[in-house]
């Protein structure tokens, strides 16, 4: 009986809740999920001991902090069983807002538990054409990716059309943008990024191929060579394209040695002694396929917090 | 020029009061708190004018997240010295028109840019709205709060401590629920449909879950008789500097999901 006092109390709740504040703000000073050896460099050794010892590397995930939550848990769960029970008892007007929240926050523990136990993830990066097979065996095809900036050069829009289909089932199209997941039964894609992996093929003088990726540089003997992909981004380049140049790819290249240019080019051209004999441009669409079985249980638990807070403060505004 | 309209208006009434305040009697002055509603409705001009300017809500940076701060301050602030006239509250309004100056101040600083872009897709969002004013009209309230915690802490009348305590109790009350809702339910949810996870454990969450303690602190402490008092108004004064924290101190040195300004 007493142990049940003090684990429904109060004052065991002001506390733990104490205890979590401050352990949890010395966490966020301490890089987390970092390797043993980073720890080591970059504290002192007693320091980077107490940290691993404790766990504060990995902190949300350690007994310093799972123990606590659970008792918290505990505390939470018997302290709103005896406030409902007491007004059932006693008969008087229910209050149910701080109840409904207390539930709510029982629920949103418990689905964090369950996300722990069971949350996949994976990303992968797909060209227009590529294709991917889901868990349950639907096929997932890349139809096209576009990728808009603002005249800055800052991101506009992601946006990955993709076609799903399954053995006798006819495609359907679906689009995925940030913001904007697409959903397959409890898989879950989302719009994660996005890579540049065009290329830009020479040929010097000696008849060698070089292949440059974006940023890449060469020096050929005579000129120093650097692949720089169109771009709107007044901050990135020594020049820039108008909107509507970018879209061609156009490769443009600074040539050191007699000073700093950019030249415009396209397959074929030559400069000097060297040839473009290929470019080639490819844009991948990354998407992150999250499998998450609390992911219904959190939104919910959302929902009823949401409600009791409500509930909550229109109740009091009434007493008022 | 909304905007200095506001800033000047702001200093003006806070001069007034300052006058009003120094003059050591228990006369409230008529016209400061008009200067305060004029204030906030400028910064909103402001809000509004950059909304339509970008063709989305204006709350996607640090300089339009302050004016809404100020904004909903200056409100706050009004709506007291409307409902009440109690003298022991000039300090508080007081104390609320300088914050809402100060963080107006800060905004309008060389260091929190105030161009005007259009967000980039992952702030393009409706539930970060809903995030974003929620979180800062909670934070609005706690501000305040934060103002009459410290003036009760202050005083050595005992009358107008009390009366202090309940004015922080009543504007944490009402900013609670609406901090939660902003700041962790729809936060969580954007974050849901942003990054594909409810929470992540970034800094930024992280100290926007220890805000929520600290006055999740104070309102259970509300119980406890002997915490209730003094106790209680220092939980309120942590809190905001928490708050504080949350918004500046993470931004500018711990870097995660939220690094957009």
């Amino acid at each position: 009986m007493v142990l049940f006092k003090i684990l429904k109390s109060i004052k065991l709740a002001v506390m733990i809740i104490g205890y979590l504040v401050i352990t949890s703000l010395i966490s966020t000073f301490i890089p987390q999920g970092e390797n043993f050896q980073y720890y080591l460099n970059k504290y002192h050794h007693i320091t980077a001991g107490i940290i691993l010892t404790l766990g504060f590397d990995r902190f949300f995930k350690s007994l310093l902090f799972l123990i606590p939550s659970g008792l918290i848990f505990i505390n939470l769960l018997l302290c709103t069983a005896d406030r409902i029970i007491k007004q059932i008892r006693a008969k008087v007007p229910f209050q149910p807002g701080p109840d409904i929240i207390h539930i709510g926050i029982l629920i949103i523990m418990i689905s964090g538990v369950v996300t722990l136990a069971g949350r996949k993830e994976g990303v992968a990066y797909i060209s227009p054409g590529d294709k991917i097979i889901l868990p349950d065996n639907t096929n997932l095809k890349l139809a096209s990716f576009t990728y808009e900036q603002y005249k800055d050069g800052r991101p506009k829009m992601w946006r990955s059309k993709i076609l799903l289909s399954k053995q006798n089932t006819p495609e359907s199209l679906s689009v995925i943008e940030v913001n904007h997941p697409l959903v397959i039964r409890n898989l879950t894609v989302f719009q994660y990024g996005y890579k540049d992996l065009s290329s830009v093929s020479l040929k010097d003088k000696y008849g060698n191929l070089i292949t440059l990726a974006p940023d890449m540089t060469v020096n050929t003997g005579e000129k120093v060579f650097r692949f720089i992909k169109a771009s709107t981004d007044s901050t990135k380049l020594l020049a820039t394209v108008p909107v509507d140049k970018a879209a061609d790819l156009t490769a443009f290249f600074i040539i050191d040695g007699d000073g700093a240019s950019l030249i415009p080019c396209k397959k074929g051209d030559s400069i000097g002694s060297v040839i473009i004999t290929d470019i080639t441009p490819v844009l991948k669409t990354g998407l992150n396929f999250v499998y998450d079985p609390g992911s219904h249980i959190t939104l919910y638990a959302l929902i009823l917090i949401a409600t009791g807070l409500v509930i909550t403060f229109i109740s009091k505004t009434k007493r008022r | 020029m909304a905007p200095l309209l506001g800033l000047f208006i702001l200093s003006a009434s806070m001069i007034i009061q300052i006058v009003y305040i120094f003059k050591n009697d228990d006369e409230t002055d008529y016209i400061s708190h008009y200067l305060n509603l004029a204030a906030s409705i400028f910064l909103l001009i402001t809000t509004i004018y950059r909304s339509i300017f970008i063709e989305f809500a204006a709350v996607t940076n640090t300089y339009e997240s302050l004016i809404i701060f100020s904004t909903v301050i200056c409100i706050i602030i009004f709506f007291i010295r409307v409902k009440t006239r109690y003298p022991a509250y000039r300090e508080v309004i007081l104390g609320g028109t300088f914050l809402a100056f100060l963080l107006f101040t800060a905004a309008s600083s060389p260091l929190i840019p105030d161009t005007m872009l259009p967000p980039i897709p992952t702030l393009r969002s409706y539930w970060l709205v809903l995030h974003v004013t929620f979180a800062f009209i909670g934070e609005s309230f706690f501000a305040v709060s934060f103002i009459s915690a410290t003036a009760s802490l202050l005083t050595h009348d005992i009358v107008k401590r009390k009366d202090l305590q309940i004015l922080t109790s009543k504007l944490i009350s009402a900013g609670y629920p609406v901090f939660t809702l902003g700041a962790l339910v729809f936060g969580s949810i954007w974050a849901r449909y942003a990054w594909g996870s409810y929470w992540s454990w970034d800094p930024k969450e992280t100290w926007a879950l220890i805000t929520w303690l600290v006055y999740t602190a104070y309102l259970h402490t509300r119980f406890i008789k002997k915490l209730k008092n003094t106790f209680s108004a220092v939980l309120a004064v942590v809190g905001f500097i928490f708050t504080l924290f949350t918004f500046f101190g993470v931004n500018y040195l711990l870097s995660g999901l939220h690094s957009y300004t």
